[in-house]
């Protein structure tokens, strides 16, 4: 018997194009195994899909091998099912997503639920037998995103962060060109980010029907639902969303952590400074500087809200070595950059990191050979990280020293009881 | 004079005097007067945002004297001034909490331990757990603690012990597991485990053993997280056959934790046990093909050339998976020994095993 057909019908694969259901979700990315013949590929060849959190973004990853859609807001999930059989599937409806790791046919999980959620959802589904593609930011503590490495290593699961970034063509030029010493010893990068939105109040009411807002909160603490706090305004409250250090930072640092070769690695130091909103319910600064010292290397990393604008765009990073400059443009799928990195031709014997084919299509690939994606948990967590201990030293206005290798403060018990959440019960890692 | 000069004129004056004298140190270092901690309160009720917020913001140096008082604001009608209350109390208690400030950390912790109170308004009492967490330590275990009581306010209270660093707060965690009813004794065992609590490991083996299967499993999974041994083994009350298939997986990933922990710490014949047991279970099916996974992965790390042919085995199982981390697993192995153990394994393979036997013994001589 030829090995391709002794391979069970989960392990050989290629996933089919998904046409677009009403206009909602994102057209899927076509894999070339997928074409030479219309309609759906045999079910033998398909990696079937489970959804948790399918409101905004998590609707983008919905096709027609979708089984089952998960999200405490029932009209989220309703809509995410009407948009599956639109395309030609069929996707059941849970609100536990326990109840959709339990299913034993899902081969991966992709999980687009609120920030404060992604370190149990990864982690769970890890000890599930799933590989994972989590939307960024990986985590919200340090605690949670060395327990989603953690569990991803002990099981050997194939786990990839939504930085999508690192797999468009500008990123990558742009990381070869800088590791490729074209600018030189990198001195420091900066970034700039629009200033975070000020709000202003609405009375707390009941949740509205369908939606279980104590699910919501999950593991954050309990407070009256307020229409300000989610869905998608979840970003500008630090119990959630942290803010666009956060909601960003995780596209525009991921970056920078390839392009420096940091994956495995941070800071020493960081020193933030911000202006919250002075009054209404949101509590991220509103402007903020942060710098972050790396150490051997020596280098400085900056995050600044409003920060210096380069090529008019409302977001990205520039890098300073001590030959030349180079400024990338955004961070996330619509990453660019200058021209003179996107013709770099990288020499015999020089650095040449792996292009993605697509961030979705690199999970896929990845979850079939079970080689690490080009954004890897490890990686994740490490851009996560450098968020996360950002806004602890905005929180404590201080300066905090870091040691990378133990993941800890040094000297300062204040801030150490933040590496971790007191979860509420019962929604522990 | 400045709130934030008299702090350093009273602080010099005093340590001057009690270098002198012999005194004793003030027990509230710098902190506000009365008057202060008045104008202050004014300015956070301003009408105008920006003069809350630049009150707020200079609140650190007021420390212990005015927690008390900003509480009350916290139930403001104005949520404007409630907002700045919680702020300026979150600044005072960030500021008593840094490096070498522990006086002011007592102080502030104190005052803040006075408001779980019963008489005080839910978000008060909320509000000081909250920040207790951050600040207390053995000191303020055993008031906050008698809170447990209070079902409203438990889980409030044991996320603030679970915070807490030292052994009061693991002993008050401990006599709640005890008292506590037996829906919350999972949050209790789970609380225990984030604080790693190797002198609690024989009170949750009791928990394993009990007939709730909710505690039990709670309990096993304590038992994985935390550094160190019981003094002995759970006699299960419920047994596997009777667990649900999530159930399994709770449990299943609780061992194979415990061995990853064991094996780390050195202590590699229990953990080898566990491994070699999972793959060698033909109970265990392909849709747990995860646990094979992590016992390949034991394996390649803390096994020897015995395990061999049990890991050759699983080159064949049906999950690429599986197929992947146990060549990996093969090729990392480092028994001197490995070599000829896989060439002797090869001589008697399948043809497909023999096939992939090769290319793990390619790679190992590349490397």
């Amino acid at each position: 018997m030829a090995a391709k057909d002794r391979i069970s019908r989960r392990e050989f694969f290629a996933r089919a194009a998904s046409a677009v259901g009403a206009g909602l979700c994102a057209p899927h990315i076509l894999t070339s195994g997928a074409l030479g013949a219309e309609g759906r590929p045999p079910a033998s060849d398909r990696i079937v899909s489970g959804h948790i959190g399918v409101g905004g973004r998590g609707s983008g990853f919905l096709s027609r091998d979708s089984a089952a859609v998960c999200d405490v807001d029932e009209a989220h999930a309703t809509r995410a099912a009407k948009m599956v059989e639109s395309n030609g599937g069929k996707a059941d409806i849970y609100k536990d997503y326990r109840d959709l790791l339990d299913r034993q046919d899902i081969d991966v999980v992709f999980i687009a639920s609120p920030d404060h959620w992604h370190g149990l959802h990864t982690v769970h589904a890890c000890e599930a037998g799933k590989d994972v593609y989590c939307e960024k930011p990986a985590c919200k503590t340090i605690e949670e995103g060395r327990a989603m490495v953690n569990a991803a290593k002990r099981y050997g699961r194939v786990v990839q962060i939504g930085s999508q970034g690192r797999s468009t063509p500008a990123a990558h030029a742009a990381a070869q060109y800088v590791r490729n010493g074209q600018i030189g010893k990198v001195q420091k990068v900066t970034c700039w980010h629009y200033e975070n939105p000020v709000g202003g109040w609405e009375p707390d009411t009941d949740p509205p029907p369908g939606l279980d807002w104590d699910c919501w909160l999950g593991p954050c603490p309990w407070v009256p639902y307020n229409p300000m706090r989610c869905h998608f305004n979840f970003r500008w409250f630090m119990e959630y969303g942290a803010g666009n250090i956060r909601d960003r930072g995780a596209h525009v640092f991921s970056n920078i952590m390839w392009a420096t070769d940091c994956d495995n690695t941070g800071p020493v130091g960081v020193e933030t400074t911000g202006e919250p909103p002075h009054d209404g319910m949101y509590d991220c600064p509103v402007k903020m500087d942060v710098k972050y010292e790396f150490k051997n290397p020596d280098w400085v990393l900056t995050w600044s809200q409003p920060g210096q604008k380069e090529m008019d765009a409302a977001f990205g990073c520039k890098y300073w070595g001590d030959k030349d400059t180079l400024v990338v443009t955004g961070g996330d799928g619509g990453c660019g950059t200058e021209q003179k990195a996107m013709e770099y031709q990288v020499p015999a014997g020089g650095v040449r990191l792996f292009k993605s084919p697509g961030h979705e299509q690199n999970f896929f690939d990845c979850v079939k050979s079970r080689q690490q994606p080009i954004m890897h948990i490890e990686a994740g967590h490490r851009t996560a990280t450098l968020c996360i201990i950002g806004n602890i030293s905005y929180l404590l206005g201080r300066k905090l020293h870091w040691d990378p290798v133990k993941e800890q403060f040094i000297g300062d018990d204040e801030a150490n009881r933040l590496l971790s959440r007191n979860n509420r019960a019962p929604y522990f890692l | 004079m400045q709130y934030s000069e008299r702090k350093r004129f009273v602080g010099a004056l005093s340590l001057a005097v009690a270098l002198c004298i012999g005194s004793p140190k003030p027990t509230v270092f710098g902190a506000a007067t009365p008057e202060e901690v008045k104008a202050f309160l004014a300015k956070i009720q301003d009408a105008n945002a920006d003069a809350r917020y630049a009150a707020w913001k200079s609140a650190g140096p007021l420390g212990a004297p005015a927690v008390a008082s900003l509480a009350q604001l916290l139930v403001n009608e104005n949520k404007g001034v409630a907002k700045a209350a919680s702020e300026a109390l979150n600044t005072i208690a960030h500021y008593a909490s840094r490096p070498g400030a522990d006086e002011e950390r007592r102080a502030v912790s104190k005052e803040l331990a006075g408001l779980p109170d019963a008489k005080q308004p839910q978000v008060v009492r909320v509000k000081a757990l909250e920040l207790l967490a951050l600040t207390a330590c053995d000191d303020c275990v055993p008031r906050l603690a008698s809170f447990l009581q209070e079902e409203k306010l438990r889980d409030d209270v044991r996320r603030t012990l679970e915070r807490i660093p030292g052994k009061a707060s693991v002993q008050a965690l401990m006599d709640a597991l005890k008292t506590m009813p037996e829906e919350f004794r999972p949050a209790i065992l789970h609380s225990l485990a984030q604080k790693n609590a190797a002198e609690a490991l024989d009170a949750i083996v009791d928990c394993a053993e009990s007939p709730n299967k909710e505690i039990a499993i709670a309990a096993y999974q304590a038992i994985s997280r935390i550094d160190g041994v019981p003094s002995r083994r759970p006699q299960a009350a419920v047994a596997w056959g009777q667990l649900s298939e999530r159930e399994k997986m709770l449990v299943g990933d609780a061992f194979l934790r415990f061995a990853d922990k064991r094996a780390a710490a050195g202590d590699t014949e229990m953990s080898l046990g566990i491994y070699r047991a999972v793959l060698a279970r033909t109970d265990v099916d392909s849709t747990q093909e995860h646990f094979k996974c992590a016992a390949l992965i034991g394996l390649g790390k803390y096994g020897s050339v015995s395990d061999v042919p049990l890991m050759i085995s699983a080159l064949a199982h049906e999950s690429a998976a599986v197929r992947h981390v146990a060549e990996e697993a093969l090729v990392s192995m480092g028994d001197p020994g490995m070599n000829a153990a896989l060439e002797q394994a090869s001589a008697t393979a399948s043809p497909e095993l023999k096939t992939s036997v090769g290319k793990i013994l390619f790679r190992r001589q590349r490397s």
